[in-house]
């Protein structure tokens, strides 16, 4: 009598199973074939880097990159076909996959990467985020690689199609009908920030702030391998890097900044130049300049632009 | 160790084969020693609160039961107090001595509090309830005193309801968990429909709307009145789809081994008064506060006050009584008076609702409603939809001085609605639309059961094909960051 009741519960567990693949398969591939067609978003974005991108100058970060470097500038100045391929939100893992992926097809004539001080931070965040990278697990093995980090059973979850294009559907049909106002991969805030929401705060961009929590936070060693990974890719490779702090609108001490030392030493190691444009007197507190405390706007990037250019100028020109 | 968890998922299949493969005798030993794991896999040396706890309530129960008179209440009340006290300890040491010592420095006294940063163990207030309710009921002579110190033990930390409820009582889980249950088909899939539910409430709805609430509540000083109201609202269904989704899961784990669980759910937001909501919404804690204060206090109360009018002296006793248990309430859900006030709120609505029932009555007559009419029904669900979210605001914000401000700025519908930054429009949209979706299913649920079955459908493609749309939206929509269920901390 149990036995028979065994044998139905499982037979329905076989049919629940043969439906899901179904399913996932079906719906899975019309969101595939949706994906690909996007045309604005930061997933049309890595898609384009990962398997179309071919500027002689590509620029590579995290949001402040996306929305801190014109890359009409870069060209008018360079005179180099330029893409900015930065992707808000993300950290030096998922930046070193997107990296050495690109590498692997193409070598560009310079590639500038934005550091972020904070980079070698250890946050649950750097790994959470590399779920935005599971619609691309197949198209190369860094990523197939990292994605491992979020989880041991992530390769196990990624077998399904939809798991992959997990909270997708909507952004797919807005992307697909509709293009975003980009320049070649550079998608600008036109906001300035407002005196009051700094009011608010109590800050004085002038009055460097502490951070405690920025002088002994626990560095995250996977981070430390990815940002060395990152810069090895450069050893061989005729594509040369440039490392550029963007400007900030409050004053910092990166002095004091854990992770900003440690990320310097490594780059110094690798003898690469370093562009640091953080302590720009042009552009702390001139809050038409910026959007936010770490964001530039239109008008910012623009300035920001012309300036990393000179000085990459003068570094080729030594 | 967490229901959203890979690891539970493994951790469920294995005891659950386990138990149906090994013997019954043996079954209460696994249950203890699965139960043992999932505890530990937060804190493992808290696991001695518990022992400390089950050991004092195992021996108080016996010594209860075997006395009569004074001794009874004396082995009563030392259960209560070290239950009591293991919980005052760990919950509110902290609380108390922090506002002793603003007191002290309001005299002008000077004194130096050490906060003892304590970690809260997990569902310590589900569980150390749970116990007293085990010495409550073989002191009223309700249920005879367990005498298998093992099955005492697997009734205080069962797993599926160990960190968060339902809160059991003794003379309804005991047996059960004595009682041999066979593998069946329908009740074992029954099981995980229920937990397939409760996955779909916590990942794809709370987990999603956590979004935009944590977003809002995390810079609340920068955010509009308008988008404080919609984190709100939104925190309201947050709060109830995680809560009833983990129910949903601890329900659905134990019932594909045969045990039943209470309800602790029934469509809380379609009540029509917020006395309807209390008995809707966590319902097992409801139970508890009725059953061990609320009615104790009534008694004690209507033996002990003199009142010629006996309108006045049955709103004066209901009054007390739900003052002093919603106040309660709120305290056990925290160490902050924001949680009090939010209990307060609700007790202070309750007793209006008392005072003010011939008036509503009046009000309605005058309109020429019909107490079930359906537009008197809609207006009564959305205002008690409306308070209930108001109050969740206390809940939700960290201090009173926030939850003050917060208010404030939604009473004045200030500035724009936000979204942006890591809530854009998609995710917005989402948030919304499983809001909807929940909405209409239990519109459904309360006003049409018995028609459109989808789980129930007597044609059983038709429930396979329901099954497998969920998992597939849970793998679409669904939210895998992992978080916590809010109900954990209490």
């Amino acid at each position: 009598m149990v036995k028979e009741q065994i044998i139905r519960f499982f037979k329905k567990v076989l049919i629940v199973i043969l439906l899901i693949y179904l399913v996932d398969f079906v719906l899975g591939f019309i969101l595939d074939y949706g994906f690909k067609k996007q045309k604005a978003g930061k997933f049309a974005k890595i898609e384009y880097l990962l398997h179309y991108a071919n500027e002689d100058l590509l620029l590579i970060g995290s949001s402040r990159t996306d929305k801190n470097y014109d890359s009409r500038v870069f060209e008018q100045e360079l005179g180099l076909s330029s893409y900015n391929g930065g992707i808000p939100g993300q950290g030096i893992i998922f930046l070193d996959a997107i990296t050495s992926s690109i590498l692997e097809r193409y070598q560009p004539e310079i590639i500038i990467f934005n550091l972020d001080p904070n980079i070698l931070i250890k946050s649950n965040y750097n790994y959470d985020r590399l779920s935005e990278l599971l619609p691309f697990y197949n198209d190369s093995k860094y990523i197939k690689q990292v994605v491992q980090l979020k989880s041991p059973f992530e390769k196990y979850k990624a077998i399904s199609k939809l798991y992959r294009l997990n909270s997708q559907p909507i952004n797919i049909i807005k992307n697909v009908l509709k293009s975003e106002l980009q320049y070649k991969g550079y998608r600008p805030f036109y906001e300035q920030l407002s005196p009051e929401f700094v009011a608010i705060e109590g800050l004085n961009p002038f009055e460097p702030i502490i951070e405690e929590i920025l002088i002994n936070p626990t560095i995250d060693s996977v981070c430390i391998n990815s940002f060395e990974h990152l810069l090895q890719n450069f050893n061989n490779k005729k594509t040369r890097l440039f490392i550029v702090l963007s400007p900030e609108f409050m004053k910092r001490d990166y002095s004091i900044n854990k992770s900003y030392n440690i990320a310097i030493a490594i780059v110094r190691k690798y003898n690469l130049p370093v562009i640091d444009c953080s302590i720009l007197p042009d552009f702390i507190g001139h809050y038409e300049l910026f959007r936010d405390y770490d964001h530039l706007n239109y008008a910012g990037a623009e300035k920001f632009s012309k300036i990393v250019c000179e000085k990459i100028k003068q570094i080729r020109d030594k | 160790m967490l229901f959203n968890s890979i690891h539970f998922i493994f951790f469920f299949v294995i005891v659950t084969t386990l138990y149906f493969i090994i013997p019954h005798k043996y079954r209460w030993a696994l249950i203890l020693i699965a139960s043992s794991y999932f505890y530990m896999f937060f804190i493992p040396i808290y696991i001695l609160i518990l022992l400390f706890v089950i050991t004092v309530d195992y021996f108080a129960g016996i010594l209860i039961e075997k006395h009569t008179g004074f001794k009874r209440k004396a082995f009563l009340i030392m259960s209560l107090a070290a239950n009591l006290g293991v919980l005052g300890f760990f919950k509110y040491f902290n609380f108390i001595g922090e506002n002793i010592s603003t007191i002290f420095n309001f005299l002008g006294i000077t004194n130096h509090f050490v906060d003892l940063n304590i970690i809260l163990p997990i569902g310590l207030s589900f569980h150390t309830f749970q116990a007293m309710s085990y010495t409550i009921e073989v002191y009223r002579g309700n249920y005879k005193a367990e005498r298998h110190p093992g099955i005492y033990a697997t009734y205080v930390m069962f797993y599926p309801q160990l960190v968060a409820g339902p809160i059991e009582k003794p003379q309804h889980l005991l047996p059960q968990l004595k009682s041999e249950h066979y593998f069946e088909d329908n009740r074992v899939s029954d099981g995980l429909k229920l937990m397939l539910i409760g996955f779909l409430k916590k990942l794809v709805i709370a987990d999603r709307l956590a979004i935009y609430v944590n977003t809002i509540y995390g810079h609340y000083i920068h955010h509009s009145g308008i988008s404080l109201l919609l984190a709100t609202v939104f925190f309201s269904f947050q709060i109830y789809c995680d809560f009833s989704g983990y129910t949903d899961i601890a329900r659905g784990a134990a019932r594909v081994m045969g045990i039943n669980l209470i309800e602790n759910f029934r469509l809380p937001y379609l009540s029509r008064s917020i006395t309807e909501f209390w008995r809707r919404w966590h319902i097992s804690l409801s139970v508890w506060f009725r059953d061990y204060l609320f009615l104790p206090i009534s008694y004690a109360l209507t033996r002990k006050l003199h009142i010629a009018n006996s309108k006045q002296k049955e709103i004066i006793i209901y009054g007390i009584a739900a003052l002093i248990t919603f106040f309660l309430c709120g305290l056990w859900h925290g160490a902050n008076w924001t949680f009090v006030i939010w209990g307060l709120g609700h007790g202070i609505l309750l007793l209006s609702s008392r005072i003010f029932k011939n008036t509503r009555i009046k009000i309605r007559k005058l309109f020429h409603l019909s107490s079930n009419s359906p537009l008197l029904t809609l207006f009564q669900i959305v205002f008690t939809f409306l308070v209930v979210t108001l109050l969740w605001v206390f809940f939700r914000s960290p201090n009173l001085a926030i939850s003050m401000l917060v208010l404030n700025k939604i009473f004045t519908f200030s500035g724009p609605l936000f979204i942006g930054d890591n809530v854009d429009g998609s995710s917005f949209a989402y948030s919304i639309i499983v809001i909807i979706a929940l909405v209409v299913y239990e519109i459904k649920m309360e006003f049409l059961p018995g028609r459109i079955l989808i789980f129930n459908n007597p044609k059983l493609i038709v429930r396979l094909i329901s099954i497998a749309f969920i998992i597939a939206v849970i793998f679409l929509l669904g939210v895998f960051d992992g978080s916590q269920f809010i109900y954990f901390q209490f």
